[in-house]
């Protein structure tokens, strides 16, 4: 039998993975932002900044996925695929485009580093949720069809509950995202709003 | 067709890995003191790759509140020792033994287990640099450097475990592991094998 909602959602049991807020995708003189930045960005920031305000009154942790490219992982493949996009390189490690955009982790937060689009391929994402015994990964962040979309179906093939939170999720056009979005809904996983979740997180036991 | 050492330990395609060579990991517990005892040799070999344009990654092993899952705290206990070992996460125990010195170059490879492929871009490093051997140095010997070595040749890499650079380097644990990598996972070789290759490579 499916679990109800708020069994889903025990605070004890999730983690809110937010993934790449960085300058190179979030910034308008980042590699991304130079090229495509979406009208609703900034909306989303203010969303998750008081979503993780949320998670830290309810104890919830709070994983902060970060893109990092480097001259040990950086390979002609994806060089190509970055000259296709028009981008150049992307977060690479110590430079400014990789730094957090306006929403840094604070001292509760953990960092997880990443180098591909999935926050799940050969990091340690998954080890973090396991020690800490996660059943349901809320997902944020930008780069729908990257970031976000990649991070959400590798947490559904590993076994969590997936939720994406639907208004703090940007990047990319509006229209695409919504398509995207509705695709994991029918296909992969649930999508909820912010508000939804912190008022489960606030209910009385 | 059986490779021999020198086209093993070519600059071109062969990384020099440096195993958990940590503050914090030597002695192990319950284990033979001085990890120390590899330095010398093993700082010669990391200079001579250096010098060849060998690839280096230091590995370190980094526990952390984060990582640390229940099963290995169920582990310890069952030890009877504190499951925040001594190489924790931002303790002096964690960073590298003096004398080794990375280099900006070099490849700083945070690990949580015994392999640097469980939890980390390992696998991913190599590709997308297209290493294609892997030099196995540092400790211990069981723990990480037999582990690495299985981990390799499973995803496709050439093993060489430098037997002089390993610790413990001697007794039942060392022979055993020496002769089970000869048989099923690599070769093994002394660091001045694999430095006399590299001085007499055309580069």
């Amino acid at each position: 039998m499916p679990l109800e909602l708020k069994d889903k959602l025990p605070p004890s049991r999730c983690a809110v993975v937010l993934v790449d807020l960085q300058n190179d995708f979030c910034h308008r003189d980042g590699a991304w932002g130079k090229i495509a930045i979406d009208p609703d960005l900034e909306k989303a920031v203010r969303s998750i900044r008081s979503f993780v305000s949320g998670a830290h009154s309810a104890g919830v942790p709070v994983l902060f996925l970060r893109t990092i490219y480097n001259a040990w992982t950086i390979s002609a493949p994806i060089r190509e695929w970055w000259e296709k996009l028009g981008t150049g390189p992307v977060c690479v490690e110590g430079s400014w485009g990789a730094e957090f955009y306006q929403v840094l982790p604070s001292d509760k937060d953990r960092v997880v580093n990443k180098y591909r689009a999935s926050g799940f391929l050969e990091t340690d994402l998954d080890l973090h949720l396991r020690a800490k015994e996660i059943q349901t990964v809320l997902l944020a962040g930008v780069g729908v069809w990257g970031g976000v979309f990649e991070t959400a179906r590798d947490a559904v093939a590993k076994n969590y509950y997936v939720f994406l939170v639907e208004d703090c999720i940007a990047g990319g056009k509006p229209a695409e995202r919504a398509t995207l979005i509705d695709l994991f809904r029918r296909y992969h996983g649930e999508v909820i709003s912010s508000a939804a979740v912190v008022e489960s997180w606030r209910a009385p036991k | 067709m059986a490779i021999s050492l020198k086209e093993r330990v070519d600059p071109r395609q062969a990384v020099l890995v440096i195993l958990d060579m940590q503050k914090g990991s030597w002695p192990p517990r319950g284990g033979p003191a001085g990890g120390e005892e590899i330095l010398p040799d093993l700082t010669l070999l990391i200079s001579a790759a250096r010098a060849a344009g060998v690839a280096i990654i230091f590995v370190r092993n980094t526990h952390s509140e984060w990582t640390t899952t229940k099963s290995r705290k169920e582990q310890t206990a069952h030890i009877g020792v504190d499951y925040r070992t001594r190489y924790w996460e931002g303790t002096p125990g964690n960073d590298f033994l003096e004398g080794l010195n990375p280099q900006p170059e070099d490849l700083i490879f945070i690990k949580h287990s015994y392999s640097p492929y469980a939890h980390g871009p390992m696998d991913l490093v190599l590709r997308s640099r297209g290493l294609q051997t892997v030099l196995l140095t540092g400790g211990s010997t069981l723990g990480a450097v037999e582990t690495v070595a299985k981990d390799s040749i499973v995803r496709g890499y050439n093993v060489v475990v430098v037997d002089d650079c390993v610790h413990p380097r001697s007794g039942p644990i060392y022979e055993m592991v020496i002769d089970y990598v000869n048989r099923h996972l690599g070769i093994t070789a002394s660091s001045k094998q694999i430095m006399d290759c590299w001085s007499n490579s055309t580069r």
